[in-house]
């Protein structure tokens, strides 16, 4: 009898052992992978987003003081000579056409907004928002009726600029923008006013949607602000190719 | 029970100080381990309650039941199929199963008359 109680013990004492063992093990191994993104609470996740958007905004005022300084020794160069003088005014042009300058003038603004209309059951909710496409279909348009700078939500929109659908947001720039969406254009108002409002146009475009009670508000503004462009262009691997012959006959062959 | 009990924590001791470990992709092959561990230790203390353990009955359970844990993981693996789900499901339906066991046996014994123990033939 007794030795029999001994066993047992002695049994199941090695089974909770090894039972330790793997449990541990497996702790381990859950710490070592680290929890994945979906295993967090939205509320940690807005936490995150939010970290990284502050983040985002000193490491933005860090390049706009930067440049305001590269500004200064440029102005102070010029000064200098009229030759450079000259560089100078030919730099700050292609500043402003590569939107790194802010710009003021007259425009219009675009407020879209999704709708407050639940879907139906059974229905989508497609018609019911405002989708990227919507923007870069505005935006297009916009260029398209000679607008001269445009930005969404004071996100400036320059030439490699995405606007892409990011799950409940859209990313423009590198910024994650969401609804309402206020575009701001320079150009001339009534062009770009009468341009949206063509036959066809983008409002025909977006009937459906305003219909579902997607909101499009069209002002025109005497003087708007378009910041510019907060963040940095990178060339990996685009390098320039001067107006050489062989560039010239390379196009004209291709 | 104590003996039980400091083995189990000198186990997860061990483990933590063990210098390897398991890599992730095996994850699911030692979350089954852990439960068939758990349900043959639930077993067989239910086993000695009823005074029925038996050493190679205990250690040859635990052994296939970890082993067919294993098997069917892998199988399911290969075949894009979640099997261990199976194991998974009979382990835990019979770890609360146990459990109610062991706990009916705990309070007929501590209630009723604590003189006897194990000497008193358990109902059922």
């Amino acid at each position: 009898m007794r030795k029999k109680i001994k066993d047992w013990i002695l049994f199941l004492s090695l089974g909770c052992f090894a039972l330790g063992i793997l449990i541990a093990f497996q702790f381990k191994g859950q710490e070592k992978q680290g929890f994945p993104l979906a295993a967090y609470r939205s509320i940690d996740l807005i936490q995150m987003l939010q970290n990284s958007q502050k983040q985002n905004i000193t490491l933005e005022t860090q390049i706009s003081k930067l440049r305001t300084h590269l500004a200064e020794y440029e102005i102070s160069r010029t000064q200098k000579g009229n030759l450079t003088h000259e560089l100078g005014k030919e730099l700050e042009r292609a500043r402003m056409e590569a939107g790194m300058i802010a710009v003021k003038g007259p425009g219009i603004e675009v407020v879209l907004n999704d709708s407050i209309q639940k879907p139906k059951p059974g229905e989508g909710d497609y018609f019911y928002l405002v989708h990227d496409v919507d923007l870069t279909e505005l935006t297009n348009e916009l260029w398209a009726a000679g607008a001269e700078a445009i930005s969404i939500n004071n996100e400036r929109i320059i030439a490699d600029s995405p606007i892409r659908c990011v799950g409940p947001t859209i990313l423009v720039n590198t910024f994650h923008v969401s609804p309402p969406y206020i575009v701001k254009a320079i150009g001339d108002p009534d062009t770009l006013d009468t341009a949206l409002k063509m036959q066809g146009g983008f409002l025909d475009a977006m009937q459906i949607s305003t219909a579902h009670g997607v909101t499009i508000k069209i002002s025109r503004k005497k003087r708007l602000i378009i910041p510019a462009f907060g963040g940095t262009l990178t060339f990996h691997y685009a390098l320039p190719a001067f107006n050489s012959k062989r560039v010239r006959s390379s196009l004209r062959g291709g | 029970m104590l003996y039980l009990l400091t083995s189990f924590a000198l186990g997860i001791v061990a483990g933590f100080f063990l210098p390897f470990s398991i890599p992730i992709t095996l994850g699911k092959y030692l979350s089954v381990a852990v439960l068939a561990a758990l349900d043959s230790i639930l077993g067989g203390g239910k086993a000695v309650f009823r005074k029925r353990f038996n050493i190679s009955l205990f250690v040859s359970g635990f052994v296939s039941n970890t082993f067919l844990a294993f098997l069917l993981t892998y199988i399911g693996d290969r075949l894009g199929v979640e099997l261990y789900l199976a194991a998974i499901i009979t382990f835990g339906v019979r770890i609360f199963q146990n459990l109610s066991i062991l706990r009916v046996y705990f309070f007929q014994r501590f209630s009723t008359d604590h003189q006897q123990g194990f000497s008193k033939p358990p109902l059922e």
